[in-house]
């Protein structure tokens, strides 16, 4: 478990980190989320002993037994002139050859590769090879994804969703919330120096509370009036043409079954059904702008 | 030695070979030696060829300022080899060196190593080594090519015992001054300050010190030792001794500020 109670953090006069207290589960991905300057990485750094916070502890433990930790910077810098082997090799004091390889064959990157020619994608997995030589059991990883392209990113996300089904906790930030809503257990919001929000993610994403509908162009009143008679359960229009419906929590599959039904009935044209859940964007916005 | 400093020396040789600065501190020594040799040799003859083209004209005094600028006996030459070495060398090596390792702290290139288990004290001292070693190195080479080349097209007055001897002072002295350079880029603010203090010791210190009795004790003295071209080996001793425990005292104070933070 890892225990974060009550950071605080000042430069100068600016309190960064006000009172920051949350709880990372074994083995789960957590997301930390915050406009540019919230304090994400400078709460990694405490997290790491990189910096040293003016109040407050981080626990890292499992049955009162210290829990090792990695951290990987948003824009890990190496030895260019070095060869993918060999820093590993030199993160290893040169005394583990087999440990290497298989590190190198985790984040799928070839032996013999100068650094200085490597994309940042290649980087960033050279950089998650690099916080796994000393086995961590939390790793913290600031901004993995920003600076990389989709396949880049779809990378980084496969490795690290291999490393949680390995037992590893992972706690990072991004600013690409698509990337949090697909992989992370549990996501906080850090906004003017604390978490103000957190969401269960895994539990959204395993019971949808409902459905939006989107039809293709305006609805009119007597339509409406129609569809929302024939839903049977709390459902509401947001706009002209926006249908938002809430499963019964009661008996889910049997307001499920009617929704699909009214909808296979009518004569309007959908453009799109999507989850009514809240997407991470969309509480983002309501608890940081 | 241990596993870490092992590595950390590979990885800071890999450094010098791959980047270039290798063959910087050889052409240098080396690009200094053929320099004045062309000088020295070509310069020499200069008054008759002006005597030559103006019959009557005065060589006598020019014969005197050129034969004392870049004399034609290899002790003396080899002195203003040294000379030279001591000023454009090192100031070069120091531009170089100054900014290395506050550079590497500063992108945080020490993150990952330091999580598995380098110390900074580690990183420090490696690149310490590594980079006096190759520029003391450098220096050594270039001086017995100087006295080589020198000894076979000037009058000779030096043994090959006293060039190796002096090549080595030498090259302690780049070796000692790359390590202050170090040393201080880490314990100053700025590395720029670290650079100008040492230029500044290195350039005025040696010409000043001469003027005092206790000159001969401070660690600059072994600069003016190789410029003199000194065969009294007594001389060395006591700034060395004085080197040593500079740098012991220097080495102290970076341990302390780099020293791992205790176990809570």
């Amino acid at each position: 478990m890892i225990k974060i109670e009550h950071i605080q953090k000042a430069f100068l006069a600016k309190q960064v980190l006000r009172d920051v207290t949350f709880e990372v589960e074994e083995g789960s991905i957590y997301g930390l989320i915050g406009k540019n300057g919230a304090g994400k990485t400078t709460l990694m750094k405490i997290m790491t002993n990189l910096l040293t916070a003016d109040g407050g502890s981080c626990v890292f433990e499992k049955e009162k037994k210290p829990l090792s930790v990695g951290y990987l910077p948003d824009l890990p810098e190496f030895y260019d002139y070095l060869t993918t082997d060999e820093y590993l090799d030199y993160l290893l004091f040169d005394q583990n050859p087999i440990r290497r390889d298989k590190l190198l064959s985790l984040v799928s990157l070839p032996k013999g590769v100068r650094i200085k020619t490597m994309s940042r994608g290649m980087r960033q997995r050279l950089g998650i090879a690099a916080v796994l030589v000393g086995n961590p059991d939390v790793i913290l990883l600031d901004e993995p994804t920003s600076a990389l392209d989709p396949a880049g990113r779809s990378d980084v996300k496969r490795i690290l969703l291999d490393l949680k089904k390995s037992g590893k906790t992972i706690l990072l930030s991004t600013h690409i919330l698509a990337d949090m809503d697909t992989i992370c257990d549990k996501a906080g919001f850090l906004h003017e120096g604390t978490i103000v929000k957190e969401v269960m993610l895994r539990e959204q994403r395993e019971q949808a509370a409902g459905l939006i509908v989107r039809f293709a162009g305006d609805v009119e009143e007597e339509n409406k009036e129609t569809l929302l008679a024939g839903m049977g359960c709390d459902s509401k229009w947001q706009d002209a043409h926006t249908l938002r419906i809430l499963f019964d929590p009661k008996d889910p599959i049997g307001s499920q079954k009617q929704i699909l039904s009214v909808l296979s009935e009518t004569d309007l044209r959908i453009a799109s059904i999507g989850s009514a859940v809240k997407t991470l964007d969309q509480i983002f916005r309501e608890v940081c702008l | 030695m241990n596993g870490a400093m092992v590595s950390c020396i590979k990885k800071d040789l890999r450094e010098v070979f791959r980047t270039g600065k290798l063959v910087i501190f050889l052409a240098l020594a080396f690009g200094i030696a053929v320099m004045i040799l062309g000088i020295t040799l070509v310069f020499s003859d200069i008054p008759q060829a002006l005597w030559e083209q103006l019959p009557g004209f005065n060589i006598s005094s020019l014969e005197e300022v050129i034969s004392s600028l870049y004399p034609k006996l290899v002790r003396e030459s080899a002195g203003v080899y040294a000379y030279y070495i001591g000023f454009f060398y090192s100031l070069i090596v120091i531009l170089i060196v100054h900014g290395i390792l506050p550079s590497e702290m500063q992108k945080e290139k020490w993150v990952l190593p330091l999580q598995q288990g380098y110390t900074k004290l580690q990183l420090i001292l490696s690149k310490c080594l590594v980079y006096g070693a190759v520029a003391g190195a450098s220096v050594f080479a270039g001086y017995l090519f100087y006295f080589m080349v020198a000894n076979a097209c000037m009058e000779r007055n030096m043994g090959l015992g006293n060039a190796l001897i002096l090549g080595l002072v030498h090259s302690m002295n780049l070796f000692f001054i790359v390590i202050y350079t170090e040393l201080f880029s880490v314990l100053y603010k700025s590395p720029v300050i670290a650079a100008v203090s040492m230029i500044a010791t290195i350039l005025l210190v040696p010409d000043l010190a001469i003027y005092f009795s206790f000159g001969r004790l401070l660690p600059t003295y072994l600069l003016t030792f190789v410029y003199d071209s000194c065969s009294d080996y007594g001389r060395i001793l006591p700034p060395l001794i004085c080197n040593v425990a500079q740098l012991l005292i220097l080495g102290l104070l970076v341990s302390m500020k780099y020293a791992p933070p205790e176990q809570a």
